[in-house]
């Protein structure tokens, strides 16, 4: 039996690191990717549900225009509405101080 | 290591960190896994297309409404709204019947006829109440396109575009509702309701009071004119009288005050004379017996007009000392002699008087009696106690 040499031994053991370093980079990837996916569904989830629940508020606030005996536009409703479903609630900007400020859509 | 081997090394990291950098770049993480509640999403979405369809719906029938508005005030003062008429003028209630301004045939042609034009439907029954119109429809829409419920989200095509994806697979969807509508009419019938719900409190007021043109009187708001908003004059057939009420526009209508109980009993005295209760009445046309309820209760007239079993349900029994008497009143001796017997009635001076005894009735303490009038099985309601007075007025 050949007896391993210091060098030989030394090289074992770099080749035994560098798979342990490798494969603790893998399982890190992997567990950002999952966990990274995970949060971007209930992120996902959250978001959708927002945005039914504001279609559902503007539906309501529509009907207490009605109930005022006031005239509504359907065509304006629909426009609303899928706006809403797209793109989630209106947030204001403002572009800074004593200048404009502007509605955009997140 | 050699030179070749450390290369080897470098290079396997090197891919390792490439492909890190890629996944956080391009941040599409895809398990193939769908997010969570949108299946349930989805219904609730069809759902609101419904609401949204209804909202279209109120809003047709809103502007209908107001269209065709002007017809329908012009005819509540002059058709038949189902109570008949009197002289040539509506009745707006018969008895305890209320005749509600309906939308006839023709209205509802030309409602139809704008909700068609506006939102593709028509109504087999629409109706006006309570300050409300109200359409019914045997028809039922339906929402199946599962394309618009379904949520989408961003989708990444490569790292600098995106594209609408649904979250969900389309599946078989069916959300089937009838577009019934209830849009408020008072700005539309407003004149026409108030003015509705002050003649119905008027009927209420007065029809059970014999004195009918007193009662009108005294309860009629200024704006109600007896028969003509010209020339007004008192004119009362069968218990029913017509108005006039001007307002944006001349409503004529007639109200029935046919009563539908007996008529009180007023203007009771009640005198002490020798240890007897000596009641005197008014009496009541056509009334077929009267009945006298008396009391040690001081709070018995608090609660009047009421039934004579409403009054003594609240008057409180364990603790206190109070009683309630009931006397019955059928028959009436024509002469008034001047010596009464006790529990009879006599007719004096066109007043019904009434010796009453109970031993319950002692001198010097203070009781109430009232006396209600009956006609077939029906008893009046009671609308003032009087206390016994221990000096007699009466003569006969």
């Amino acid at each position: 039996m050949r007896k391993l040499g210091r060098k030989g031994m030394m090289d074992d053991w770099f080749d035994f690191l560098f798979t342990v370093i490798a494969c603790f980079f893998i399982l890190l990837f992997i567990g950002i990717y999952i966990r990274g996916a995970l949060d971007a569904k209930k992120q996902e989830a959250l978001n959708q549900l927002e945005k039914t629940i504001l279609v559902d508020d503007y539906l309501v606030e529509e009907r207490v225009t009605l109930n005022q005996n006031k005239k509504i536009d359907v065509d304006t409703v629909d426009k609303e509405i899928e706006n809403l479903r797209r793109f989630g609630k209106p947030k204001e900007v403002s572009s800074g101080p004593n200048t404009f400020s502007a509605i955009e859509r997140r | 290591m050699n030179k070749k081997g450390a290369l080897f090394h470098w290079i396997a990291f090197g891919v390792l960190a490439a492909l890190g950098l890629f996944f956080i770049l391009s941040s599409n993480f895809d398990l193939g896994i769908q997010a969570q509640g949108m299946w349930q999403l989805t219904f609730v979405r069809a759902a609101q297309e419904s609401d949204r369809n209804l909202l279209a719906v109120d809003n047709a029938a809103t502007q209908s409404l107001n269209k065709i508005a002007k017809n329908v005030a012009v005819d509540a003062s002059t058709q038949d709204l189902g109570c008949g008429k009197h002289d040539s003028v509506p009745l707006w209630n018969l008895k305890d019947k209320l005749c509600q301004l309906k939308v006839d045939d023709a209205l509802l042609h030309q409602f139809n006829d704008v909700m068609h034009k506006e939102v593709g439907l028509t109504y087999e029954s629409v109706l006006l109440s309570e300050g409300y119109l109200k359409g019914k429809t045997d028809k039922r829409q339906t929402i199946s396109s599962s394309i618009s419920a379904i949520p989408t989200t961003k989708q990444s095509a490569s790292l600098f575009t995106q594209y609408d994806a649904l979250t969900l697979k389309p599946f078989y969807l069916r959300y089937q509702y009838n577009p019934h509508f209830m849009v408020k009419a008072d700005e539309a019938f407003g004149e026409y309701n108030d003015l509705f719900k002050e003649s119905q409190k008027l009927v209420e007021n007065c029809r059970n009071k014999m004195d009918l043109q007193t009662c009108l009187d005294k309860n009629k708001r200024d704006k109600f004119h007896y028969v003509s908003c010209n020339i007004e004059r008192y004119e009362e057939a069968d218990r029913k009288v017509a108005f006039c009420v001007s307002l944006s526009k001349e409503y004529d209508f007639a109200l029935d005050f046919t009563p539908v109980l007996p008529f009180p009993v007023e203007d009771v005295t009640a005198n002490l004379k020798e240890g007897d209760y000596v009641l005197s009445f008014a009496p009541i046309d056509q009334s077929e017996s009267y009945k006298l309820y008396y009391t040690n209760w001081p709070q018995a007239g608090a609660n009047v007009p009421n039934t004579a079993q409403d009054i003594f349900k609240l008057m409180p029994t364990a603790g206190f000392d109070y009683f309630q008497g009931l006397a019955m009143i059928s028959s009436i001796n024509p002469d008034c002699p001047d010596e009464k017997k006790i529990g009879a009635s006599y007719w004096c001076n066109g007043k019904i008087v009434y010796i009453l005894h109970d031993v319950r009735l002692e001198p010097g303490k203070d009781y109430f009696f009232a006396l209600s009038s009956m006609k077939e099985g029906k008893e009046s309601l009671i609308t003032s106690f009087v206390k016994g007075e221990s000096s007699i007025s009466f003569t006969s």
